[in-house]
């Protein structure tokens, strides 16, 4: 049975006044929305919180919903692990750049909801990712033209922990630090898995925050899901480009697929949104 | 043609201060003027070609007008992917220069040749590909780009390329340049190799056979029109002449013109006849071991003839 879920201005309230806390939990109600379409569900809601308190704590720029993107002075991000869209197109909408009724078209046939980013198909979109490994270059690139034009504009990724087994990612992170990019910010969302399995598997005993501070970048550890912790990461002092590992559960609010392998290829069932909804409204309510 | 080519856009720098230059550790000699001339607007990037790729897409995302620059092998295939998704996806008008296309790395094995660059460029879509001759070719080339920038794959030769025109010349977006004229058959030649060409086309006519030569100074976009028009309703037959593999090059662009165009034109495609370098050899060497040299263009289409006749 279909559960009618309204997303709309009732739903999304502005986002001006209100905290990052909130906002997540209004991201995570419009991916609701979004996940029932489309796969990487658990991709999406690990990276929640680091959107949210990007978007609606940490970025300059983007508080003045659609009229943000003319401003060209807004700070840059970048979602170089692109499959975790969706969560961009539920912040985009929670930030009143993206229609909320979008949402409900992901991956359907004749939009541009794609499920990676794709440059100028959605309002917010800023750079086309979905092979992994790319975006921190050209973050690296931005960031340069931003200190040619001797601009305060700062550049934040999002990277993903499989994503670091890429070898360009390390080629990138050479160049950055190198570079002193310090208005450079990498936050990795380490939520344990990839496609096929853990990343414990594939790269036993990593420790990614020691590999990108050996590589130059100013490196801290956090929860990634703490507000707080990510807020005190992302103003830290730095005097090389930061790069911040966020300790994530993948999927976290799906009940079903929290913390499992299963959550990356996942689509939301009737269930999975109910329960979602519900949790939200019991939220507000309180 | 790099020293050429790094000293025209050095004069460009001068009127344009968004020309920003990139290279991935190449052009020690070549490049050394343009970085000390403008050090704030050059980035020796490293080894590092896939990030030379993306770095220049983000500043061509800020209104620079940016050059990658680094040997042909190294950028068109290394970081292809890059190329494809984070220059000509996103539509972003870099300046892609790949110097050594062909057969001029011939002594240093095939790792440093390109000879599938023009394909892959080809097939890219928003990808528009720039092959001049010589320096003259290139100076309008660069003036085509930066009057109407788009992803641009520039193939360069390196040092002593022939100068095969005389002055300036000017050609339309996608059009051939009418090299030496003819009755009995047409060769489209791309870069370089124009020059042996024009010298077969010499050779010919000593034998009686009047060939017309083209030198095709952009092979994407091609003015589909103009080959149908030009070439297709003029001549008998036409080959085509490049230091590049047989397939996905010149040869097969013209083909394939041919194939869905009305004509029954047959379209030979001279090449690197599906295989590495084989042995050490300078550029002379190579060109006359894949019969690609004048003499050798000449005699096979003189045997092609004479086969048609018997």
């Amino acid at each position: 049975m279909a559960l009618q879920v309204p997303i709309g201005p009732e739903i999304l309230p502005r986002a001006r006044g209100k905290s990052s806390v909130e906002m997540a939990s209004h991201i995570r109600t419009a991916l609701a929305e979004v996940h029932t379409r489309g796969p990487h569900t658990g991709s999406s809601f690990s990276v929640v919180d680091i959107l949210a308190v990007l978007f609606f704590n940490v970025m300059r720029g983007w508080d003045r919903g659609v009229d943000s993107l003319d401003d060209a002075k807004r700070d840059m991000f970048i979602l170089s692990k692109g499959h975790s869209v969706g969560c961009l197109y539920a912040t985009l909408s929670c930030a009143e750049i993206l229609p909320s009724e979008h949402l409900g078209l992901f991956s359907a046939n004749g939009t541009k909801m794609f499920s990676h980013p794709v440059r100028g198909s959605v309002p917010g979109v800023e750079v086309s990712t979905g092979s992994l490994g790319h975006g921190l270059a050209i973050g690296i690139g931005v960031a340069l033209d931003a200190r040619l034009k001797q601009s305060d504009r700062r550049v934040f990724l999002v990277l993903g922990d499989g994503e670091c087994q890429e070898g360009s990612v390390w080629e990138a992170a050479a160049v950055a630090a190198r570079l002193g990019l310090t208005d450079l910010t990498v936050i990795v969302d380490e939520n344990g898995f990839q496609d096929t399995c853990s990343t414990g598997e594939i790269q036993p005993g990593s420790t990614l925050a020691e590999k990108w501070s050996a590589f130059g970048w100013d490196t801290v550890s956090v929860d990634g899901h703490d507000h707080d912790a990510l807020v005190g990461a992302l103003q830290s002092r730095v005097r090389a480009p930061r790069a911040i590992i966020a300790r994530t559960i993948k999927g976290k609010g799906v009940r079903a697929v929290e913390g499992t392998v299963e959550s990356h290829h996942y689509r939301l069932t009737e269930e999975d949104r109910a329960e979602l909804v519900a949790a939200y409204a019991a939220r507000s309510a309180q | 043609m790099r020293e050429r080519f790094a000293q025209m856009l050095l004069e460009r720098a001068r009127d344009s201060d968004d020309i920003f230059l990139i290279t991935a550790d190449a052009g020690f000699d070549t490049l050394k003027e343009f970085r000390d001339t403008f050090p704030s607007r050059f980035l020796n990037i490293g080894i590092a070609e896939a990030t030379m790729i993306g770095v220049s897409a983000g500043l061509s995302m800020g209104g620079w007008r940016a050059v990658a620059y680094t040997i042909a092998p190294f950028l068109a295939m290394r970081a292809f992917e890059q190329i494809r998704d984070d220059i000509c996806y996103p539509n972003l008008p870099v300046l892609l220069a790949g110097v050594g296309g062909g057969l001029i790395y011939g002594t240093a094995g095939a790792t440093h040749q390109a000879l599938e660059d023009i394909a892959l460029m080809s097939v890219l879509p928003n990808m528009t590909i720039y092959s001049p001759s010589d320096a003259a070719e290139l100076q309008h080339a660069l003036t085509l780009h930066f009057e109407a920038p788009t992803p641009a794959y520039f193939r360069l030769a390196r040092s002593g390329s022939p100068r095969i025109h005389s002055q300036q010349v000017f050609y339309q977006r996608g059009q051939l340049i009418p090299m030496t004229p003819g009755t009995d058959l047409a060769i489209l030649a791309t870069g370089p190799i124009v020059e042996e060409a024009i010298i077969a086309a010499n050779l010919l006519s000593q034998s009686g056979i009047s060939a017309a030569v083209f030198s095709v100074p952009m092979l994407k976009p091609l003015d589909t029109d103009y080959i149908s028009q030009q070439i297709f309703a003029r001549y008998g037959a036409v080959y085509t002449l490049e230091e590049h593999q047989q397939t996905g090059g010149l040869g097969s662009i013209i083909a394939r013109h041919a194939a869905v165009s009305e004509t029954a034109v047959k379209v030979m495609a001279m090449g690197v006849p599906d295989t590495f370098i084989p042995v050490v050899g300078d550029r002379k060497y190579l060109l006359e071991y894949f019969d690609l040299s004048a003499a050798k263009i000449a005699g096979k289409i003189i045997s092609d003839r004479n086969r048609l006749r018997a």
